[in-house]
Order: C-alpha cells, then sequence, then structure tokens
C-alpha cells in the first residue's frame, strides 16, 4: 500500500463492520493525506458507504479505529465530528430556505449573527448559486440542489468532507459538469476529501487516489494510471475500463509463451519472463493497445477472423475470434482512414509486449 | 357513443347520490342555524321572526357557560396529553427496535375498535377505585385512551413517509439528538401532529357515553348540557350551541387548508 504524501489527516486502522454474519468490511487500513481526493470505488455492497459511515460515525466499527488529525473518533457522537457529508439526495431540509440551510451548521455552532450571513454568502458564491437565499429546495432543480448541499457541508470549514455517491440522482452531461465543478472547489480549498463511487469514469477524472472496493476488502489501492496501466487482479482489470483475459496452463516457453486456454486451443505470444512448463497464468490486455499487423509480420502475431465490428463514435471495437471459444475485443480510433477492416475479414493481431500485463489471480 | 351514454348514466346516478347526502346529512345539520335565530321559545321550524336571544343566552347564561368552559378545558387538556402520548408512542413504533413492533401497533389502536360503552363499563369500574369519578383528571384520562389511537394513526403515518437521511444530515452538521429533533423532525411531521390534535380535540369535545359514566353530579360538559335541554325543554338556545359548533368546525377547516396551501407552496406537500 502506497503511502499518501503529506502527514495523515485521517487513518484507518484494521477497521472493520459486521452485520450478523454478514461482513461488510473487512479489517481494512488506510491513511488519507491532508488536502487530498481519496475515492472509494466499487460495486454496491462492497462496503464503500459503510466505511464513510463510520468515519460519520453514523455505524460503529465491529473493530479497529478511524483516527482522525491524531485522535481516535469512536466514541464521538456524530454532531461532535465536525466533517462534512454530502449525501446522494441531497438531504436538503425542506421546511427551511437556502440561506436557513446553509446556516444551520453555524446556527448549530452558535456563531454570531454577521458571521453566519457573511460565511452563506461566501459559500453560496463558491457553489455560484449567490441570489438563491430565500428559495426553497424543492423550488431547485437537481444540480442546485446537490450544490446547496455542498454549499452546506463546506460552510463550517470541516477538515474533512465527504461524498457519498453525491452525484448519482442526476443526468449524464450535469454530472460530467458537477465532477469539474467538485474538482475546481476541491483545488481552490485544499480540504481532504473522501468520495464514495460505483462509477469508474468519475473515479478517474476526480481522484489523486482510488480505492478499488469489492466484497469489504480493498483490492488496490493507487493513483487513476496506475490502476489503469497496472491492475493488481482481474477484479481491478474488470472493473475499471475494459480488459482481455488470456487464462490458462503454459504448454511451452521458447521465443514465445505458448499457453493452452480453454477448449484445448493454443495461443502463443512473446514473452521475456519465465514460466515453467504446467503453471497456471492469466494475462490482461486493454482492448485500445491492440492492433493489426502485416501478414508477414516476423515479431509473433495472432491471427483471427474478425467476427463483429461496432461502430461507437470516437472508436471502432472489432471482436476477433482467435480461436473456436476465445474472442479478443480491440478497439482503435475511427479516424484513423484505411484501417478499417470488414467484417469476415482474416486478420493479424498484436501488441507490444509492454501492454501485457501478468495477473496473480 | 355507447361510452358517452354510459358515462351520462353513470353521472346521473353519481348526481342522485350526491344530492341525497346532502339532503340527509347535511342540511338537517345546517338547518339548527336559521331555528337559532326563531322568536318563539321552542325550536321551530321554518323559524318565526327574528332573534338573537338564544345566542345572547348561550354566552351569558352560567348553565350555559360552565359546561362550555369545562368541555373546551377537557378537550384542551385532553389533546396535549393524546399528542405527547402519541408523538412518543409513534416514534417508539416506527424507528424502536421493538419485539414484536406489529402486534404493539395494534394493541395501541385497538382502543378505536372496542364498543365505547365497552370501555365506558370497564373504566368506570376501575375509576370507581381511584376515587377518579366526577373529576377532570378521570375525564381527561378517559378521554386519552381513546383519543391515542387517532393521535398514533396519523402520526405513524407521517412517520413512515419521512426520510431519515434527513435526521443523519442534520446529526453530521452539529446537532444533537434533541436539537435535531426539534429543528427538523418536529417541524416536518408537525402538520400530522397538527391534524392529530384536531381530531384528538374534536373527539373529546364531542364525546358523551364516557361522559355519562364518569360526570359524577357536579359538572356538565357542553354535549351533556345540550343533551338534557333536548330531554326536557327543547329550547332554541341548543340550536344556538349548534350553530356555534357548525361555525367552529368551518373556521378549523378554513385554517387547515391555509396551512396545506402555505405547504404546497414550499413543495412539502405533493
Amino acid at each position: 500500500m502506497q503511502a499518501p504524501t503529506k502527514d495523515p489527516i485521517l487513518r484507518l486502522i484494521n477497521l472493520e463492520k459486521t452485520f450478523g454474519d454478514v461482513v461488510a468490511v473487512a479489517d481494512v487500513s488506510l491513511d488519507i493525506g491532508d488536502g487530498e481526493f481519496l475515492t472509494l470505488l466499487g460495486p454496491s455492497g462492497s462496503g464503500k458507504t459503510t466505511i464513510l459511515n463510520m468515519i460519520a460515525g453514523f455505524e460503529f466499527p465491529t473493530s479497529g479505529d478511524v483516527i482522525l488529525q491524531g485522535q481516535s473518533i469512536n466514541a464521538l457522537l456524530p454532531e461532535k465530528r465536525n466533517i462534512g457529508l454530502v449525501f446522494q439526495n441531497y438531504a436538503l431540509f425542506p421546511h427551511m430556505t437556502v440561506f436557513e440551510n446553509i446556516a444551520f451548521p453555524l446556527k448549530m455552532r452558535k456563531f454570531p449573527k454577521e458571521d453566519i450571513q457573511r460565511k452563506v454568502k461566501q459559500a453560496l458564491e463558491l457553489v455560484q448559486l449567490s441570489g438563491y437565499e430565500t428559495r426553497f429546495p424543492k423550488q431547485l432543480s437537481g444540480g442546485q440542489q446537490q450544490r446547496i448541499a455542498v454549499a452546506r457541508a463546506l460552510v463550517f470549514d470541516a477538515p474533512l468532507l465527504l461524498f457519498d455517491e453525491p452525484l448519482g440522482a442526476l443526468d449524464k452531461k450535469l454530472r460530467e459538469h458537477m465532477q469539474l465543478e467538485l474538482k475546481e472547489i476541491h483545488t481552490q480549498l485544499k480540504r481532504t476529501m473522501i468520495y464514495v463511487t460505483h462509477d469508474q469514469e468519475e473515479a478517474l477524472v476526480m481522484s489523486d487516489r482510488i480505492v478499488v472496493m469489492n466484497h469489504g476488502r480493498f483490492e488496490q489501492v493507487g493513483n487513476p494510471d496506475e490502476l489503469y496501466e497496472k491492475p493488481a487482479n482481474s477484479f481491478v482489470a474488470s472493473f475499471i475500463g475494459e480488459s482481455n483475459f488470456i487464462e490458462g496452463t503454459v504448454a511451452a516457453h521458447d521465443q514465445r509463451l505458448t499457453i493452452e486456454i480453454e477448449g484445448g486451443e493454443t495461443i502463443s505470444f512473446k514473452w521475456s519472463e519465465r514460466i515453467q512448463k504446467g503453471e497456471a497464468v492469466k494475462f490482461c490486455l486493454r482492448p485500445e493497445k491492440i492492433f493489426f499487423v502485416a501478414d508477414d509480420d516476423p515479431g509473433g502475431s495472432v491471427h483471427g477472423v474478425i467476427r463483429d465490428v461496432i461502430y461507437v463514435g470516437e472508436t471502432k471495437r472489432y471482436a476477433i475470434d482467435v480461436g473456436r471459444s476465445k474472442t479478443i475485443f480491440m478497439r482503435q480510433m475511427s479516424t484513423r482512414i484505411g484501417q478499417g477492416r470488414q467484417k469476415g475479414e482474416k486478420v493479424h493481431i498484436g501488441w507490444h509486449e509492454e501492454s501485457l500485463r501478468r495477473l496473480s489471480e | 357513443m355507447n361510452y358517452e351514454k354510459n358515462l351520462s348514466i353513470g353521472k346521473v346516478l353519481l348526481g342522485i347520490l350526491t344530492t341525497s347526502i346532502f339532503v340527509f346529512l347535511v342540511i338537517p345539520t345546517i338547518l339548527a342555524v336559521p331555528m337559532s335565530f326563531t322568536e318563539t321559545r321552542y325550536l321551530a321550524f321554518p323559524p318565526e321572526g327574528f332573534s338573537m336571544q338564544w345566542h345572547q343566552q348561550f354566552f351569558t347564561d352560567r348553565r350555559w357557560i360552565e359546561p362550555t368552559i369545562f368541555s373546551l378545558k377537557l378537550a384542551s387538556i385532553t389533546t396535549v396529553v393524546c399528542l405527547v402520548i402519541g408523538t412518543m408512542a409513534s416514534l417508539a413504533l416506527v424507528r424502536g427496535v421493538l419485539p414484536g413492533k406489529r402486534v404493539l401497533h395494534l394493541f395501541f389502536l385497538s382502543p378505536m375498535m372496542v364498543p365505547l360503552i365497552v370501555t365506558a363499563f370497564a373504566v368506570y369500574g376501575m375509576f370507581a377505585n381511584f376515587r377518579l369519578i366526577g373529576t377532570l383528571t378521570g375525564m381527561v384520562v378517559a378521554h386519552t385512551i381513546i383519543g391515542v389511537p387517532y393521535a398514533i394513526l396519523v402520526i405513524t403515518a407521517n412517520l413512515y413517509r419521512f426520510d431519515t437521511t434527513l435526521e443523519l444530515a442534520a446529526r453530521n452538521l452539529g446537532a444533537s439528538a434533541f436539537k435535531t429533533f426539534m429543528h427538523v423532525t418536529f417541524p416536518l411531521i408537525k402538520p400530522g401532529i397538527i391534524a392529530a390534535g384536531v381530531f384528538c380535540f374534536i373527539e373529546s369535545l364531542d364525546e358523551l357515553v364516557l361522559v355519562l359514566f364518569l360526570i359524577g353530579t357536579t359538572k356538565l360538559t357542553l354535549p351533556l348540557r345540550m343533551f338534557s335541554e333536548i330531554e326536557f325543554r327543547i329550547t332554541p338556545t341548543v340550536a344556538a350551541a349548534s350553530t356555534v359548533f357548525i361555525i367552529a368546525a368551518i373556521g378549523t377547516i378554513i385554517a387547515l387548508s391555509f396551512i396545506e396551501r402555505k405547504e404546497k407552496k414550499i413543495g412539502l406537500k405533493e
């Protein structure tokens, strides 16, 4: 696990949460650096929201510790923790105006009236909704409501901000816009943010570091390009981006590595690292790293037949049968003139050895 | 064509039904209003002449004022007690982690299903032991028994619809459990509490059976006063009292609809 760049503001130490027999979070540890934008990424039920709830104080850990700024906050009530939280469904108080909503945390902290006025004004400016003070939440659009929720979480200067799938209810366009806006707020305020999402694209766009979670465990922790280029295992490889998996037992290894795959067929390609005959292996290959090669290419290519060509706007996706039961997907920019291949065409495909990644499981 | 014809027959039938409901249920109630203005010393329809003397009597005669004040006092105290118990019980029934919550819920609503006379009989026997017959306390307790189920029915319905993440948000923003209830939960279930309060108040103001058992000899409630008046003399003061009741009821409905309109405006209610 990689250490954060600065002193940790928040430390999770052997954190565990079980509900009856169900393990929601299984013994995870993590240091989060001051000012970092960290994303917990995983499918629903992977335990990411449970971790957030334990940090916010809504769930009590079965074992382990949550350390905020050097002090254990396990025993603190949610209202004593001073952590901002943005909910997925906004959770704005419907009977209060925008002003009253944002002023609420300040009122609870007994700020003087002038300070409340000033801070609410600043917070509204930050989310670009000045002039909306007297509106009620139901009179605002979903995107506006979410911005008010962000303003309310920011306004009391909490050192740590949590986001629980805050953009989940918005449509794609607005979501992408809000991603950039939140990123901008992070850059401006330099406040530590922990973001929960199941959207890998969102995680890649926004984060300094990503924690990929599955079944309550951390599958991999790393920055976005690390996770994409060097997935630690097949879960990460398939959850982040698209992957081809080549899996089987080593049949021979001389110039090329020959693997017996499912169905008794073999597939062979260049691989330098020695692997014993009979060993089980699994490789991951990103579709965009595959290219067509000339028929007489000596570097060693894989033969196949194009089964399908799918046009997806800026890219074309080819499904290439390289055996009776094995299909490899590749992706090419649509703009490459003259490289377009037809359905049914016999092709040779290849890739650079470093594009291939051997997985541990 | 056929469809339109069916529709018009349906409309005619609906019209007949509505009219008969109006004629048989609403008009007799409203008839009390003109009858209260009669000049005669007995109830007459159509009323003869025009006089406010019966209304004047209702508001000045001790024999009418005292039962009215007693009834209002009884209904007010009952309402407060019902709302406090009803809100607490509703919170426990909706939010609490209790074994047999469903059974408990039904148990709390059961006084609504038991015939009033049975409740009255049971309460009478018990209250006699506690020397509660003829006391305000005794009658408040009895009316609370029948009022609490109404309060629970309305308030639990409100709580089930309530989005609990709002409470989590309040806690996260620095509000204690108590402040969260006062600033978030209570204001949002307040419409339900007000509606429950109106139910309890009217239930208590209107109730006669339990009162008959528990009233003793010293006091009278307004319905009991009206009942005895009708039994013995049938003066137009009864009609005047009814008129006051009707006006109060209409006033309440108007007030409630204003509250509702305000809530619709800010989107608290669909």
